[in-house]
């Protein structure tokens, strides 16, 4: 199955939008890796493996909306990071409140939700969200990914996506619901 | 179930909070590395579409449980290689055949040097002498109460399979450290051991305990 969906990729597209991401996010993906697992061979791993789910997955991204394919890469390298040391995940940083204000002047793309003050501690929430729970539910909610095909990536169990990402939905309600009050 | 609108915001909140990490980094500076040879061969595997799944360094219990079970197979079966092996029976025109073990195959024989006879026998069984040798191959020997016997046949193993009936159950027990194959039928059991270069059927009533019978093959001895 899988050599079948490499050899998918004689796609001259498919192969210039594969180069062009490998050019565009090299850097930021071994900066993640880095950053993360604090060791090059590991970061090469992460990144070569990352690399690697998006050539697997090269039919179905989005180039034309650069937020999402940052997105994307940024959700994989996070889940290779987690497969590869998931005790050095555990204490990620928590996203500053500056830097979530930062990004709405940048790109206001919290003009849909009413109160500003409920987005911005709602996106801190999810910072605290267990790093397993934000892969499953970034895969599943953003980008389409089957429960399947979520356990192949994060190379889980079937019922483990599932309950990452109904505990995760509930996690997020509850955020809503606190920050609401 | 989630509604339209939480999944709408829900979405968005896990974008933007993708977009926040990765934007993390831009202000770190930039990565310079020599990579490893491996790492360069990955990537090129990867654009021509020969690479392989994502490696896992993990682990699983499962995996690791199924990984032992295996290697203890493998021990298990180098240690009882013969055992094993004598499992293997080919089914030809109703009958078994066993593959015998290299320790049966060790000593072969063209004639009977020794005749073997039992030193433990049921009370009340006395031989019926003399047994005619039926040839330098094949000796038997009878015991007899009443209307009940008890034979000891000998012939000469050389080698090759060992034919056992087909339409019999047949069942293996280790006696003394030898594969002993016994069925029973019409009350008696057929009791069938390669010991010494010679091939040991003894056919005695199956009145008699497995146990007994266990004693009786270990008192064969030459006469």
């Amino acid at each position: 199955m899988l050599a079948l969906l490499l050899s998918a990729i004689d796609d001259p597209n498919d192969k210039l939008k594969l180069e062009n991401i490998y050019k565009k996010y090299y850097q930021m993906m071994f900066k993640m890796a880095m950053k993360r697992l604090g060791d090059v061979h590991y970061a090469e791993d992460a990144v070569s493996n990352a690399f690697m789910r998006i050539a697997l997955s090269i039919k179905r991204v989005e180039t034309d909306n650069e937020d999402r394919l940052t997105a994307f890469v940024c959700t994989l390298v996070k889940n290779e990071c987690i497969r590869i040391f998931p005790e050095k995940n555990r204490s990620d940083k928590l996203i500053d409140i500056e830097e979530i204000r930062s990004l709405r002047s940048q790109d206001d793309i919290s003009s849909e939700i009413e109160e500003k003050e409920v987005y911005e501690k709602a996106l801190f929430g999810i910072s605290r969200l267990p790093e397993e729970y934000t892969v499953a539910l970034r895969l599943y909610l953003v980008f389409g990914f089957s429960y399947g095909e979520i356990a192949e990536i994060t190379d889980s169990k079937l019922g483990t996506v599932k309950s990452r990402i109904k505990r995760g939905i509930e996690k997020m309600r509850s955020f809503l619901k606190e920050t609401k009050k | 179930m989630m509604t339209l609108k939480e999944k709408k915001l829900f979405s968005k909140l896990l974008l933007d909070s993708a977009l926040l990490e990765a934007r993390s980094f831009n202000e770190e500076p930039e990565v310079s590395l020599d990579h490893s040879p491996l790492y360069i061969a990955k990537i090129n595997g990867i654009f021509k579409g020969e690479n392989e799944k994502p490696r896992s360094l993990k682990l699983s219990p499962k995996v690791l449980l199924i990984a032992a079970i295996i290697i203890a197979l493998i021990i298990t079966a180098v240690a009882c290689a013969p055992i094993i092996r004598r499992f293997i029976v080919r089914f030809i025109d109703g009958n078994y055949e066993v593959i015998p073990t290299p320790e049966e195959n060790e000593v072969v024989r063209q004639r009977i040097d020794d005749i073997y006879t039992l030193t433990i026998i049921p009370d009340g069984f006395f031989e019926v002498e003399p047994q005619p040798v039926l040839s330098d191959m094949h000796t038997v020997r009878l015991w007899m109460k009443g209307e009940e016997n008890i034979v000891l046949a000998q012939s000469v193993w050389n080698g090759g399979a060992w034919n056992i009936d087909g339409e019999r159950t047949y069942t293996k027990i280790i006696c003394n450290g030898i594969d002993v194959y016994y069925s029973e039928e019409f009350g008696y059991y057929d009791v069938s051991w390669i010991y010494d270069g010679y091939l040991f059927t003894i056919t005695c009533p199956s009145s008699y305990e497995i146990s007994y019978i266990e004693r009786m093959i270990g008192g064969v001895k030459i006469k």
